[in-house]
């Protein structure tokens, strides 16, 4: 049974996030010489218990972490691939709980393994509360999510049920449905390509003087980072044509179609606006915020929109990017980026409207 | 009711169909005919998801010119319908609820006709092909339509689900004059509902028989 237990589960959760923890890995270990890492992590850890802003930001990254480790688990759960799991019920309850516990505790080792370390230092460093809180504090999260597991298997309608209650009153908005497509599906994705946006233009932009002013590299980064987002929005166009064709047989008026995707992809470059907007005005002329904002919001309305004319393959769709990212920063070293937005955005709009109800699902 | 005229439907070289002039009057409608001559396609060409050549008219408004007042005329359910994992029933009712702002009390009536309750707080990805089957039902109940076309609508329902759904469409013709198109390979049933006529779907064309 634990074998199963960890095949469905641990081990599965491993192979779909080995880009995750690649990334991951790469982050913590690739940026420092081999010989430095000790000494490095040490620093780390005493900057973190050090400061408790630090250290709250930690927290707050392991609870997403465990957020992550939950929906996946549940999800399997719920599915039909993990029927096999409610075998799972006809342990004893202690018995059972502890299986759960030992799935929550492998998937949560990456994290487990560094809050030893800082406890550890706490400890060495006669900090006793931190010593004492942060292994508390792991332990907690692998206890209560082992709980909202078992919890899941003893009652999989009821939990299910109280959401949906709270739920009876929302509203469910087209381009939410598209966001939690993101974030349910593809999360470690959409992760990587924002903090990778976000990381490098920050990086790049405070770099930035007045005396050195140039912002080519950052605008080249910015390109790359949306063409990442063209990989999101032709899986978004895939669910559309798959899972939600429906859509095209309700009463909405066009207008209001094109402004569920305008509102959608203006909430998924919002990370990017944001950063942009924290370096304004100095050490970025608002003006070139400006045009990084509504370059980029305008490329990914014309991308969204060129999918609604002609049914493109993968390969095809990201070879059409290239050629617009070509263009784009050609403009970029032209110097009429704002005038080509403006174009972009006129042709997103008249490719949409008249290609709509035209489009041809495949 | 509904008027075709110079319909045609072509993937690629292939002429899928071709309706030079029909009308179809108020009533309920079987749709038949064999594998690969273009039932699915019909239904969702008059669903408004698939561009055709030619006009389609529902009380005189026309698919190409009125798309939304259209639409809003017209309820489809697809033959295996399939919704995004994540969602959930009570999403998918809200999702529709918004868009067709149905009359107080429709929802939840359908809802217990079709007996979907027990499941539309869980995920879709947790339903058997029946559940998405009686949602998808569900879902083109909802609103004003005065078309439902409802495309292979027996296949995975129990007993118990087909005779609900007989039921319902019977109440809905009766109580609001709601056309229906059911395409089904199945025979008509004997006497479970009236007034039914028979389309056959033969050389690219539909007759009335």
């Amino acid at each position: 049974m634990n074998h199963t237990v960890n095949k469905t589960l641990a081990a599965a959760y491993y192979r779909q996030n080995a880009g995750f923890f690649l990334f991951l890995f790469v982050v913590f270990f690739g940026i420092v010489a081999p010989s430095q890492q000790l000494a490095y992590h040490y620093a780390l850890i005493r900057g973190i218990l050090a400061a408790p802003a630090f250290m709250f930001v930690v927290a707050i990254a392991w609870l997403l972490y465990a957020g992550k480790v939950f929906r996946f688990v549940t999800r399997v759960i719920d599915s039909r691939e993990g029927l096999v799991l409610y075998q799972l019920k006809s342990l004893p309850p202690g018995h059972c709980y502890r299986v759960l516990l030992r799935v929550q505790s492998v998937a949560f080792l990456p994290v487990s393994v560094y809050a030893l370390a800082i406890a550890g230092v706490a400890a060495y460093q006669g900090a006793w509360a931190s010593a004492l809180l942060v292994p508390v504090f792991v332990a907690l999260i692998c206890g209560l999510s082992a709980a909202g597991y078992y919890r899941r298997l003893e009652h999989p309608g009821a939990f299910r049920d109280g959401l949906s209650r709270q739920r009876r009153t929302q509203r469910t908005p087209y381009w939410s449905i598209l966001l939690r497509y993101l974030f349910d599906d593809n999360l470690g994705l959409l992760t990587t390509i924002k903090i990778f946006g976000c990381l490098l233009l920050y990086l790049l932009l405070r770099l930035q003087t007045p005396g050195d002013y140039d912002l080519r590299m950052p605008y080249f980064v910015f390109s790359v980072a949306l063409f990442g987002h063209g990989i999101l929005l032709f899986r978004c166009r895939r669910l559309e044509e798959t899972r939600l064709i429906c859509y095209r047989a309700l009463p909405v008026v066009l207008r209001k179609r094109f402004g569920q995707y305008c509102l959608f992809y203006f909430l998924l470059l919002l990370p990017e606006i944001l950063v942009l907007g924290w370096l304004t005005p100095d050490p970025i002329r608002f003006i070139d915020t400006l045009e990084l904002v509504v370059s980029g919001y305008s490329l990914l309305i014309l991308l969204n929109s060129f999918l609604f004319v002609i049914a493109l393959r993968a390969g095809d769709f990201l070879k059409l990017c290239l050629v617009i990212f070509g263009i784009l920063y050609g403009c970029v070293l032209g110097g009429f980026l704002i005038a080509m937005s403006g174009f972009f955005f006129f042709t997103a709009a008249v490719l949409f409207f008249r290609g709509y109800y035209r489009y041809e699902l495949r | 009711m509904l008027q075709f005229t110079d319909v045609q439907k072509s993937y690629g070289a292939k002429k899928l169909l071709d309706i030079p002039s029909l009308e179809l009057h108020a009533g309920i409608y079987w749709l038949q005919g064999a594998n690969g001559t273009g039932k699915t396609s019909l239904l969702r060409m008059l669903a408004g998801i698939l561009p055709f050549e030619g006009s389609i008219r529902l009380q005189g408004l026309a698919l190409n010119k009125d798309p939304v007042a259209y639409r809003r005329s017209v309820g489809w359910a697809d033959a295996e319908p399939v919704y995004p994992d994540f969602l959930t029933g009570k999403d998918l009712l809200n999702f529709y609820r918004d868009i067709h702002q149905p009359r107080p009390g429709q929802i939840d009536e359908l809802i217990d006709r079709l007996g979907v309750a027990p499941w539309l707080g869980s995920k879709t990805a947790t339903w058997s092909a029946g559940m998405c089957k009686k949602v998808s039902l569900l879902l083109a109940f909802i609103g004003k339509a005065v078309l439902i076309t409802l495309d292979e609508p027996l296949i995975t329902l129990d007993q118990q689900g087909v005779e609900s759904l007989y039921a319902l469409i019977q109440d809905r013709h009766c109580q609001y004059g709601t056309s229906f198109i059911l395409s089904s390979h199945q025979d008509i049933p004997d006497h479970t509902l009236s007034t039914i006529q028979r389309l056959l779907l033969i050389d690219r064309s539909i007759e009335l028989i």
